[in-house]
C-alpha cells in the first residue's frame, strides 16, 4: 500500500516536471501545446542516437539543448505567425496537433515503432522496511525535486519569471509596460522544452520510450494544469501528485487499461464542477 | 479491381464521417475530437445487435441511430452547453477516451480487445451484399444520401439558426432562441451519419476492435475536414478523397511500404500546418476555424 503510494508520489514528481513545462507555455502563450508530447519524444531519441557516439554525460547535455533548440524552432515556424495574424486559440491547437503527428511520424521513420530500452544493466534495488525503490527510481527523485525547486524559483525570484507572470496575467498591459513579448515566448517555449525533455529521460531510464506515449503524457499533463488550475504553479504540482497517485491505485486496484479513463473521468467532473481548477477562487476561466 | 472498390468503399465512409462532422464543426462551429467514439459506439451497437440478438441490419442500424442519439449526443450537449472553446474540445477529447477505456475493459459485453469477429454482410428483402461490388453500391446509397441530405440542409431556416450558434450565440438568444436546442439538433444530426459510417465500416471489414476508434482516428477526421474546409459539401469530400487517394499516389512514386504509413501521415500533417498558417479556411471551405 505505501509502496503504490511512493512509487504513485515518484511518478507525480516527473509528471509535474512536463506539466510545469506545459504549464508556463498554456498561461503565458494561451496555446494548448499538444507539440510538447513530440518534444518529450524527440529529447530521448536524440540521446538514443548520440549515446553511441558521444557517451553519457555529453549525450544528456545535447540532446536537453536540442529539445530547447526545438521549442524555439516550433514557436518560430509556427505559432509566431500565427500570433503576429491574431489567430485564435483553436487554430494554434490545431497546427500543433499537425506538429506533434510529424514529429512523432519522423521519429518512428528513423527508429521503428517498438519501444527502445535507453538502460538495461540490472541494479540492485534499495530497501527500507517494507518499502522497495529501485535504482531509476532513486535519479527520479535526486533530479526531479532539485528541478522542481530550480523551476519554482526562476519563476517566483527572478525578474524573467516575474515578466512571464506578468505576460501570463495580461498580455496587454505588460506590453504597455515595455515587456518584449515575443522574447518571453521564446524563453518559455524553451524552458518548457527543456523541462519536457528532462522528464523524458528521467523516465526513459526507468521503463524505456514508446514513440507513441508523447500524446498520453502531453494529455496527462494538460489534465493536471486544468485540474490545478491555470494560474497556478501549486495548484499544478499539487495536482500532479494528486493524478500520479490516483493513476498508481487505479492500475493497482483494477488495471492499467482503465488509467486514461479514470484520468479522464476526473477532468470531465472537475471542469464540470470548478472550471477555474481544484485551486483557484477567482472568475470562471471562460468569462475572463 | 476488387482493390479500387476497397478504395472508394473506404473512401464513401470517409465522406459519410467528415460530412458528418463538418455539420456540427463547419456550421455550428462546435471543434470536437470525439467523432471516432460516435463512429465507433454505432459499429459496436450495430454489431452487438445483429451478432448477439440477430437483428437484420437495417433494424440494428435504426436501434443504433436511437441508442446513440439518447448516449453521445446528450452528453455531448450537456458538455456544449457548460463549456466554450478550447475547454469544450478538450472535454470532447476526455470523452474520446473514456469511450475507449470503456470498451477495451468492458470484456462481457464488447470483448475488449479481442473485437468481435464474423459479422454478417447487410441483407435486405433477400438482396444480399456479399461481393464488394454489391457493398459499393450499398456505400454509394448512403454516401449519395448523405451528400443530398446535406446539400439540401445547408439551405433550409435551421441551418441558418445553426450558424448563428456559431457565429453569435447572444444574439440568437435576444431573438428568443435556445442555443443549447440547435447544438442538440447539430450534434444528434452528426452522430446519426456517424452511426451510418460505423455500421458500414463494421459490416464491410467484419471485424471490429477498441483500437479502431482512438483519438487518432477522431483527430483524422477533424483533419480530414479542415485540410478540405469546412462549412460546405465539396471540403470536407476533398479533404476525404486528398486523405484516401493520398497513399496510392505514394504507392505510384515507388515508395517502399515500410515508410509510406509514415509518409502519409508525415504529408498530411504538413498539408495541414501549411493550410492552418496560409489558408485558414482550407482549401475550399467558407469558414474560418473558431471555437
Amino acid at each position: 500500500m505505501i509502496q503504490i503510494f511512493i512509487n504513485g508520489l515518484i511518478n507525480g514528481l516527473l509528471l509535474a516536471i512536463v506539466a510545469l513545462g506545459f504549464h508556463i507555455i498554456f498561461s503565458a502563450t494561451k496555446i494548448f501545446h499538444i507539440a510538447h508530447g513530440g518534444i518529450y519524444i524527440a529529447g530521448v531519441y536524440f540521446y538514443l542516437w548520440s549515446y553511441p557516439l558521444l557517451g553519457l554525460a555529453p549525450a544528456i547535455f545535447l540532446s536537453l539543448i536540442f529539445a530547447f533548440l526545438l521549442g524555439l524552432l516550433i514557436e518560430w515556424s509556427v505559432y509566431k505567425p500565427l500570433f503576429k495574424k491574431s489567430s485564435n486559440e483553436n487554430i494554434a491547437l490545431i497546427s500543433s496537433l499537425g506538429v506533434y503527428i510529424i514529429i512523432i511520424n519522423i521519429v518512428v521513420l528513423l527508429f521503428g515503432n517498438e519501444t527502445k530500452i535507453l538502460d538495461n544493466t540490472i541494479r540492485e534495488s534499495l530497501q527500507l522496511g517494507e518499502i522497495i525503490i529501485t535504482r531509476p527510481q532513486l535519479w527520479q527523485l535526486f533530479y526531479a525535486l532539485p528541478l522542481i525547486a530550480l523551476f519554482f524559483i526562476f519563476i517566483k525570484v527572478t525578474g524573467y519569471g516575474l515578466k512571464i507572470r506578468a505576460i501570463s496575467d495580461n498580455p496587454v498591459l505588460a506590453r504597455v509596460m515595455g515587456i518584449k513579448a515575443q522574447k518571453i515566448r521564446y524563453l518559455v517555449f524553451g524552458l518548457g522544452s527543456l523541462m519536457a525533455a528532462s522528464a523524458a529521460l528521467l523516465k526513459g531510464f526507468d521503463i524505456g520510450i514508446d514513440p507513441y506515449s508523447g500524446m498520453a503524457i502531453t494529455l496527462s499533463a494538460a489534465v493536471v494544469v486544468i485540474v490545478g488550475g491555470t494560474s497556478s504553479i501549486n495548484g499544478t504540482i499539487i495536482a500532479s501528485l494528486l493524478l500520479a497517485i490516483i493513476q498508481n491505485f487505479t492500475e493497482f486496484f483494477l488495471s492499467a487499461q482503465w488509467k486514461d479513463t479514470v484520468t479522464f473521468a476526473i477532468l470531465i467532473f472537475v471542469l464540470l464542477w470548478r472550471t477555474e481548477g481544484i485551486l483557484q477562487f477567482n472568475v470562471r476561466v471562460d468569462e475572463k | 479491381m476488387n482493390y479500387i472498390i476497397h478504395i472508394l468503399i473506404i473512401l464513401q465512409i470517409y465522406i459519410i464521417l467528415a460530412l458528418s462532422l463538418n455539420l456540427k464543426t463547419g456550421y455550428t462551429g462546435l471543434l470536437s475530437l470525439c467523432q471516432a467514439a460516435f463512429y465507433g459506439t454505432g459499429a459496436y451497437i450495430t454489431t452487438l445487435l445483429m451478432v448477439d440478438k440477430g437483428l437484420s441490419f437495417f433494424a440494428a442500424l435504426f436501434l443504433a441511430i436511437l441508442i446513440n442519439i439518447f448516449l453521445n449526443a446528450a452528453l455531448t450537449t450537456w458538455l456544449a452547453g457548460r463549456l466554450r472553446n478550447l475547454y469544450f474540445t478538450l472535454a470532447t477529447i476526455a470523452l474520446q477516451i473514456v469511450f475507449f477505456g470503456v470498451v477495451y475493459n468492458w470484456q462481457t459485453l464488447t470483448r475488449g480487445p479481442f473485437g468481435i469477429p464474423g459479422i454478417p454482410k447487410p441483407e435486405f428483402e433477400g438482396l444480399a451484399f456479399n461481393t464488394p461490388l454489391q457493398f459499393f453500391f450499398l456505400t454509394l446509397f448512403f454516401s449519395s444520401v448523405t451528400i443530398v441530405f446535406f446539400y439540401w440542409f445547408a439551405k433550409t431556416p435551421l441551418c441558418k439558426l445553426l450558424e448563428c450558434t456559431r457565429d453569435d450565440e447572444v444574439w440568437l438568444t435576444v431573438l428568443g432562441k435556445r442555443p443549447a436546442y440547435y447544438k442538440f439538433v447539430s450534434i444528434s444530426i452528426t452522430v446519426f451519419f456517424a452511426t451510418v459510417a460505423g455500421a458500414l465500416y463494421a459490416t464491410y471489414i467484419s471485424y471490429i476492435d477498441p483500437t479502431s476508434f482512438t483519438l487518432d482516428e477522431s483527430i483524422l477526421v477533424l483533419t480530414i475536414i479542415l485540410v478540405g474546409g469546412t462549412g460546405n459539401i465539396i471540403g470536407p469530400v476533398t479533404g476525404a478523397l486528398i486523405y484516401v487517394l493520398l497513399p496510392e499516389v505514394l504507392r505510384f512514386v515507388n515508395m517502399p511500404d515500410s515508410i509510406a504509413a509514415n509518409a502519409r501521415m508525415i504529408i498530411y500533417a504538413l498539408i495541414l500546418v501549411l493550410i492552418v498558417r496560409f489558408k485558414p479556411n482550407g482549401l475550399f471551405g467558407k469558414f474560418e476555424i473558431r471555437g
